[in-house]
């Protein structure tokens, strides 16, 4: 039997499942572990806006006693999760982090949602985001910010940032975060976690909050690789409610837990994620790097490519993300626009003043994208980059401009609906963690998963906690 | 008048009102900068030389498989 709480809020949500399965961990015991290290630590990290201790422990002792009487739903059975707070969840307020939402309370489950509790997941709670999951943090929007475990005198990434903070901290064994231009890989990234932005259509979006409709995706945030691949399979799928939902069949993604890489051809774009430009971290370059190598090591086949548009992408992407944000907002913007956060409310507004020549144009450089794509990958089976181009920055230094300056290593895939991981590669000197990038073809997450569940078993980076 | 990679309120005011933003002096010169700073990002992406094919579409899942 496991005794000691210490002992439960750091297994992987694999390693509890196994022993729920076999009787010698109640998900009772599990969920309580959980809630008092929320009440424990939650008040300094601010990664939940909403503990649902009540909920938690009926639902756990459900799920306890379902085990008990031989109704055992899989890896998720009686597993602590959360969801980033733009998850609808029937009863429960959602809120988007935002006074625009704050009395919210969803009729109905998200699809993501109700494809968790089917799988048998305890829901801890609901966690703090960038508010309306655009760029952040925002000290105006009313909500708590999240701080990094790692050092929380620095930002988390957003805008799954309560996502990635519980679940880098042991707060929840796994969340779900949302991502329109890079908002799971980055806090993943930061964090040092796995994020995965699965395909376009790949995950349901019916009933999360959207941001902009055609780079929205969902998707999970775990310790490890093969807590992803649980996660994902619980959430894929086709929803006739989601038009936008792919039929492409799910495959088993456990079967892609294999550590081989021989032969995987891996392509690197240099020229935009190696470019000499001041605007990237060269500690960051360097740890980069070495996992690149780390992986020709392990048999991967390395070899440079180009992609022209991967230049210009950046400012696109920004343009169809704000002019569709706009678009959802605008009649609150007009008639309460006191009720958004300062920076979000300059963001939406933005929105507004670009043409529709700037925006069907940055269609079209979408499309030229997803051209070059299409081409690099009758060469190459995935593309390797850092996940940002800087380490987290320190709180007090995030502001507007700042985050309008940087360069983003991970929105070209928002824009080509590919799917991405970040997966941890290393710490920089001042301890902060720093993550490796993996792209592949549309709905080619298996290799995705096999490359990087290779890496990771090679490295255990999973074993170094945060200091908290 | 727009000059290089600034706008005059003015000229910022006339365009935020075309846009449907009726927005305050204050409100205005609070998100200048931010257009300011899009305005060379729009100019390099409206000069960006594209092909006959690359057509203003939505990414499609099922028909956009990548083989």
């Amino acid at each position: 039997m496991i005794s000691h709480e210490s002992e439960l809020y750091y297994l992987t949500i694999k390693e509890a499942s196994k022993l729920i399965r076999e009787h010698r961990l109640s998900p009772v015991e599990l969920t309580e572990a959980f809630l008092n290290r929320i009440d424990r630590l939650d008040a300094k990290l601010q990664s939940y806006i909403t503990v649902l201790p009540e909920n938690a422990l009926s639902e756990a002792k459900d799920a306890e006693s379902d085990i008990m009487n031989g109704i055992y739903k899989g890896d998720l059975h009686g597993i602590p999760i959360a969801l980033k707070d733009l998850y609808d969840t029937r009863n429960i307020r959602t809120t988007a982090s935002s006074r625009v939402m704050k009395d919210r309370i969803p009729s109905e489950d998200a699809t993501t949602t109700s494809r968790l509790k089917s799988a048998g997941a305890i829901l801890l709670g609901k966690l703090s985001m960038h508010e309306f999951a655009l760029g952040g943090p925002d000290h105006t929007c009313g909500f708590p910010l999240a701080r990094n475990p790692w050092n929380i005198d620095h930002g988390p990434s957003g805008s799954s940032s309560g996502s990635g903070v519980a679940t880098a901290a042991g707060l929840c064994m796994g969340s779900l975060g949302s991502c329109t231009g890079g908002s799971i890989r980055g806090p993943a990234s930061i964090c040092g976690i796995v994020g995965l932005k699965p395909t376009y259509g790949r995950v349901s979006r019916y009933g999360v909050i959207p941001l902009s409709w055609t780079l929205d995706h969902c998707g999970p945030m775990t310790w490890t690789v093969e807590d992803t691949a649980i996660m994902l399979q619980a959430i894929s799928g086709y929803d006739p409610k989601d038009p936008t939902s792919s039929k492409v069949s799910v495959p088993n993604y456990s079967d892609s837990l294999t550590e081989d890489l021989k032969g995987v051809r891996i392509g690197i774009p240099k020229h935009f994620f190696f470019a000499d430009d001041p605007r990237i971290d060269s500690e960051t370059l360097k740890i980069v790097g070495l996992a690149i190598e780390t992986l020709q090591d392990l048999g991967a086949i390395i070899q440079e490519i180009t992609i022209p548009s991967l230049e210009y992408i950046g400012h696109a992407q920004r343009v169809i993300m704000l002019s569709e944000a706009f678009t959802y907002h605008k009649r609150n913007l007009s008639q309460r626009p006191n009720d958004f956060g300062e920076m979000v409310r300059e963001w939406f507004r933005m929105g507004a003043l670009y043409s529709a020549s700037d925006y069907i144009q940055s269609q079209r450089l979408r499309k030229s994208l997803q051209d070059e794509f299409a081409h690099i990958f009758k060469k190459v089976d995935l593309i390797a980059s850092p996940t940002m181009s800087q380490p987290a920055p320190r709180f007090d230094e995030i502001e507007l401009m700042s985050t309008v300056k940087m360069l983003s290593f991970t929105s070209p895939y928002n824009m080509s609906g590919m799917p991405a991981i970040s997966v941890p590669c290393g710490f920089t000197t001042s301890g902060l963690p720093v993550g490796l990038q993996l792209a592949a073809r549309p709905f080619d997450e298996p290799t995705i998963i096999r490359a990087s569940y290779t890496y990771q078993q090679k490295t255990r980076l999973f074993d170094k906690r945060p200091p908290i | 008048m727009i000059n290089g990679d600034t706008i005059s309120l003015e000229d910022f005011k006339s365009i935020a009102k075309h846009s449907g933003l009726h927005l305050t002096d204050v409100e205005l010169e609070s998100l200048r900068p931010l257009y300011e700073h899009t305005m060379e990002e729009r100019t390099i992406l409206g000069n960006i030389e594209l092909g006959a094919t690359d057509l203003a579409t939505i990414f499609i899942p099922d028909t956009n498989v990548i083989s």
